[in-house]
């Protein structure tokens, strides 16, 4: 008896224990709504754990989940041959979840035609700001329209030594991406607007010369010292981030100094006229949702995995909990994400993310994306710091290691 | 009598009894996947569905790859920074421990070892705070109060290195002075008399007398190190989360491996990097199993 | 005069050193009374409260079974403590007491083992360890751990070193070749007790390979469960992390205590020989 349950049960693999509570909650509630002899078994893994424990499961077929929770950061890392996930493509079609869940982040979970997950969150990006440190400073969020204003704001705050914004290596991508460039083309080139991202590259050097940006310790803004010593000792103003950053970290790193943040749209860029060429947000991130291809129970996983992203509950929970902000459009009306948040001096979040979700940024899946992705985190912007070279070298050498040994030949299979 | 073996004889059944176990766990545990290892390094890097072989591709591309080279480089001085600065300590640790009084002998010597016997992912949280570029333990204990300025270790390409080093070095001192010491303590007394009935000096006493007596414990030192140093992920992972640092400075033979295995989703040219580290390991071996042969002849009891 | 002013500067030197070496012991024991903020302050050393609600929520069992983890560890190191020391020295013995044909390339063979990265052997060895059946198994971790190269040449080095006349008089009565192997541990206890403190260190930390093997709750090791607490979603509190490293040294400085006055009198026999 026992094993017939076992046979008949989804496994779900997620990487935090937090997550596996949701997860838990998830499940019961599909039972009580939808399916009441629905068995699953929720597997919570280390962050960097589960998905070195998914390549492995995938690699030899053994042992392999039903549904995986996935950072898009590492769902590329499974592309490399064959998609080992189920092409959701016409189901995603049959449940109109193509019209009702953002197209661009939809389209971060596909490749070439095909759908492979469905996105969880909707990674806007915003800059939250120290009300408390502005008042000081008698700055208010409205002069910040361009990037223009941004770095004349913040060569005023260098003259009295006071950084502006942590610096992050993340912030290459998104600056470039609210540019309207691209890590990877459509058709898989590295850096299709290499010029645009030189220029992005020294806009943040320049930031960094200038000492507008602070380059926190080990030159990340995900590491919990940085909010221990930067952010604790006010050295910074503000700090670019997605909608699961202001959720998660912020609020559970920097939790004494609720009230003190504010949430606004990022500068927009402009062209030579000063006109705004941009949209005002960008994309880092964010977790979604896949289907193992080899699963004997897709239909289940399936009929799961929607429940999870189309149900009021799943996706106000979700954000409740400090996970993330939904790309599932009829959420957006639920309004209880709509509320203005103590934690943010009563900014809604909500508010702010629905009125930025149509600019949002697409990105162009690619198996290479996550060594792009490594390799801009690890070095790229610290070796221009660090004076190893300049932007255009960076980028070159970059593209030269990604076209050729930073990542396994194209083709091969 | 078997004592008369010689090197043409072939072992007895006595012998392969005991031999066994320990060969029939190796061939089925360690041989076996070692040997499924290789061919998965010949095979096309697919995750998923039919491989193809590729033979000795991935190697070549190693050879023309600037990255896997800046990692041979930095793991040869790694290791031999690392070995050397932990050997020394280790020793020196040994012998102070000698003069301690025999009840905190004890307790000192666990103390020395907390440092290998913490758990890595609490490690990996406590170095984000030594190695802080402005405010941590380091800078503010050390590199401050002589007069530097704070040194960015996790970022600063010129100090990646050192900061590997270093936390090598902290962890593993305190195992090798606890294995040296017991060797230390099982040098036969009367040897130790004679040598200094003889007016021999500390110098000439360690050389001559000491170090033969302990070549079988430090060789095993020594290897353990190496082995750390070339194989084991722990170190640089707590550091580095599977990346090289800025610019690569901290790029390891095992990050790459790793890198190349996990993040590029290759698992082919993944196997390749782990295999080209056993040339290089098996070299430091044979230098290290080689040198002290000579000298522990002479001063073997036998 | 001289002498009781190098045992001052050891004392100090020594006195240094256990300060900067316990220092993680401290840190681990105090993270955990501390909130999240305050682990990540590094100006901040001592909790703001000492709270034992961590430990509560630790026992509690509300993210991982704490004691079946802390359970499977102590079975995992103690069976590979205590079974690689005794293959090891049993094939040392033979290979380091006496020359036959094939010693050389047995030798060269059990340390190239040991050159193999563990990243390297997971992947083919979970296929193999599955293919036993032993996935989710907890012998599926402990019978891979039981083959040191390290410990061959270790204690091939060791016995290559032991005084032979004792041997050769059990040997002229005809005792038999396992009979002597059994003779010569009282000899070379130290190093047996040294040898297997050190492997159950290593196969108490050992991450790789259970993290493939062990799969379900149930038969998770300590480093595992924790790791999941570990840089996951950040909401999970640290100080719980620390809490269960915290008890997790337990285990270690109790087989550390059994082994180093065990070691200390074996060694007297030693030399004493």
């Amino acid at each position: 008896m026992v094993s017939v349950s076992w046979a008949e049960s989804v496994k779900i693999w997620i990487s935090s224990q937090q997550d596996k509570i949701y997860y838990d909650n998830m499940v019961r509630l599909y039972q009580q709504e939808v399916d009441a002899g629905f068995q699953a078994e929720v597997q919570a893994f280390g962050f960097r754990e589960m998905p070195d424990k998914l390549a492995i499961a995938f690699k030899t077929q053994t042992s392999t989940p039903d549904i995986v929770q996935l950072d898009e950061v590492f769902f590329g890392m499974y592309l490399q041959g064959e998609a080992p996930f189920v092409d959701l493509t016409d189901r995603v079609k049959a449940a109109g979840l193509d019209e009702s869940i953002m197209p661009q982040r939809l389209e971060l979970f596909s490749l070439g035609d095909q759908v492979l997950g469905l996105p969880q969150s909707l990674s806007a990006v915003v800059i939250y700001y120290r009300r408390d440190l502005f008042q000081q400073f008698s700055l208010s969020p409205s002069e910040f329209k361009t990037w223009d204003d941004f770095m004349a704001i913040g060569e005023e705050l260098a003259a009295q030594n006071q950084p502006l914004v942590a610096l992050d290596p993340s912030y290459f991508g998104m600056l470039l991406r609210q540019r309207g460039g691209h890590l990877f083309s459509e058709t898989g080139d590295v850096l299709p607007d290499f010029e645009l991202a030189v220029e992005t590259l020294e806009f943040m050097g320049e930031l960094a010369q200038k000492r507008i940006g602070l380059m926190p310790d080990r030159s990340t803004i995900f590491d919990p010292v940085f909010f221990g010593g930067d952010v604790a000792n006010n050295e910074i103003l503000a700090i670019m981030g997605a909608d699961w950053y202001g959720l998660d970290m912020i609020q559970q790193f920097s939790s004494e100094l609720e009230g003190e943040w504010g949430i606004m749209p990022l500068p927009v860029w402009t062209d030579e006229q000063g006109n705004p060429n941009s949209v005002r947000t960008s994309t880092f991130a964010g977790q979604g949702l896949v289907i193992y291809k080899g699963s004997d129970l897709i239909d289940e996983s399936w009929e799961f995995v929607k429940f999870v992203m189309t149900n009021r509950e799943a996706n106000a929970q979700r954000f409740l909990q400090g996970n993330s902000f939904p790309a599932y459009k009829p959420a957006f009306e639920d309004i209880r994400l709509l509320q203005p948040q103590p934690f943010f001096g009563y900014d809604s979040m909500g508010q702010i993310l629905v009125d930025l979700a149509p600019e949002v940024p697409r990105v162009m899946m690619n198996p290479k994306r996550p060594m792009a992705v490594f390799m801009i985190r690890e070095g790229m912007l610290s070796s221009v710091m660090y004076g190893e070279g300049d932007a255009r070298t960076a980028l070159t050498r970059f593209k030269d290691q990604l076209d050729g040994g930073g990542g396994p030949p194209p083709g091969v299979n | 009598m078997q004592r008369s073996l010689s090197d043409r004889d072939w072992p007895s059944w006595g012998h392969i009894w005991l031999l066994a176990p320990f060969f029939v766990f190796l061939s089925l545990f360690w041989i076996t996947p070692l040997g499924k290892g290789l061919l998965l390094s010949l095979e096309s890097d697919t995750l998923f569905g039919e491989s193809t072989f590729v033979g000795w591709q991935h190697y070549r591309d190693l050879l023309a790859d600037s990255r896997y080279w800046r990692a041979v480089l930095n793991t040869a001085v790694f290791a031999v920074s690392t070995i050397t600065i932990t050997i020394t300590l280790a020793l020196v640790f040994s012998h102070a421990l000698r003069f301690c009084n025999r009840r905190i002998q004890g307790p000192l010597v666990f103390g020395l070892m907390i440092p290998g016997l913490c758990p890595p992912t609490v490690l990996a949280l406590l170095f984000l705070l030594v190695f802080h570029g402005k405010e941590g333990l380091l800078n503010r204990w050390i590199v401050q109060p002589l007069g530097f300025e704070t040194i960015n270790w996790l970022s600063d390409p010129d100090f990646i290195l050192s900061a590997v080093v270093i936390q090598a070095v902290w962890r593993w001192t305190g195992f090798m002075a606890f294995f040296l010491l017991c060797a230390l303590n099982a040098r036969p007394k009367e040897i130790l008399d004679a040598a200094k009935i003889d007016g021999a000096g500390f110098r000439s006493r360690f050389v001559n007398v000491t170090l033969p007596l302990i070549a079988p414990t430090l060789t095993f030192c020594l290897i353990y190190l190496i082995i750390d140093c070339f194989a084991q992920f722990a170190g640089s992972y707590v550091l580095f989360g599977g990346s090289g640092g800025t610019n690569d400075a901290g790029l390891l033979l095992v990050t790459y491996a790793y890198q190349k295995a996990f993040i590029g989703g290759g698992f082919g040219s993944g196997a390749a990097v782990s295999l080209s580290i056993v040339p290089w390991l098996a070299g430091m071996l044979i230098l290290v199993a080689m040198a002290p042969r000579h000298v522990w002849k002479e001063g073997s009891t036998r | 005069m001289n002498r009781k002013l190098a045992s001052i500067g050891v004392g100090c030197l020594l006195a240094i050193a256990t300060i900067i070496f316990l220092y993680p012991l401290f840190w681990m024991i105090l993270g955990s009374f501390k909130s999240n903020a305050e682990i990540f302050n590094t100006l901040i050393f001592w909790p703001r409260e000492w709270t034992g609600q961590y430990y509560e929520i630790l026992l509690s069992n509300e993210f991982f079974p704490y004691l079946t983890s802390l359970a499977n560890s102590i079975t995992v190191s103690l069976s590979q403590g205590v079974g690689a020391t005794l293959l090891a020295a049993m094939a040392g013995f033979v290979i380091g007491s006496y020359r036959f044909r094939g010693r050389i390339g047995l030798l060269a063979l059990g340390i190239l083992v040991v050159l193999i990265p563990a990243q390297m052997v997971a992947l083919p060895l979970f296929m193999w360890v599955n293919t036993l059946g032993l996935f989710d198994n907890v012998f599926g971790v402990i019978l891979p751990g039981l083959v040191s190269g390290l410990g061959l040449l270790f204690f091939a080095r060791v016995y290559s070193q032991l005084p032979s006349d004792l041997l050769d008089v059990a040997r002229m009565e005809g005792a038999s070749e396992f009979r002597i192997f059994l003779l010569t541990l009282p000899l070379v206890k130290p190093f047996l007790i040294a040898f297997g403190f050190a492997h159950f260190v290593l196969s108490w930390h050992a991450h790789i390979i259970s993290m493939l093997i062990l799969n379900s709750e149930e038969t998770r090791t300590l480093p595992i469960s924790l790791a999941a607490l570990y840089g996951s979603s950040l909401n999970s509190p640290q100080a719980v992390l620390m809490a269960g490293s915290a008890l997790g040294m337990l285990p270690l400085i109790a087989v550390f205590a059994f082994a180093y006055p065990q070691l200390k009198s074996a060694l007297q026999e030693f030399v004493s020989q």
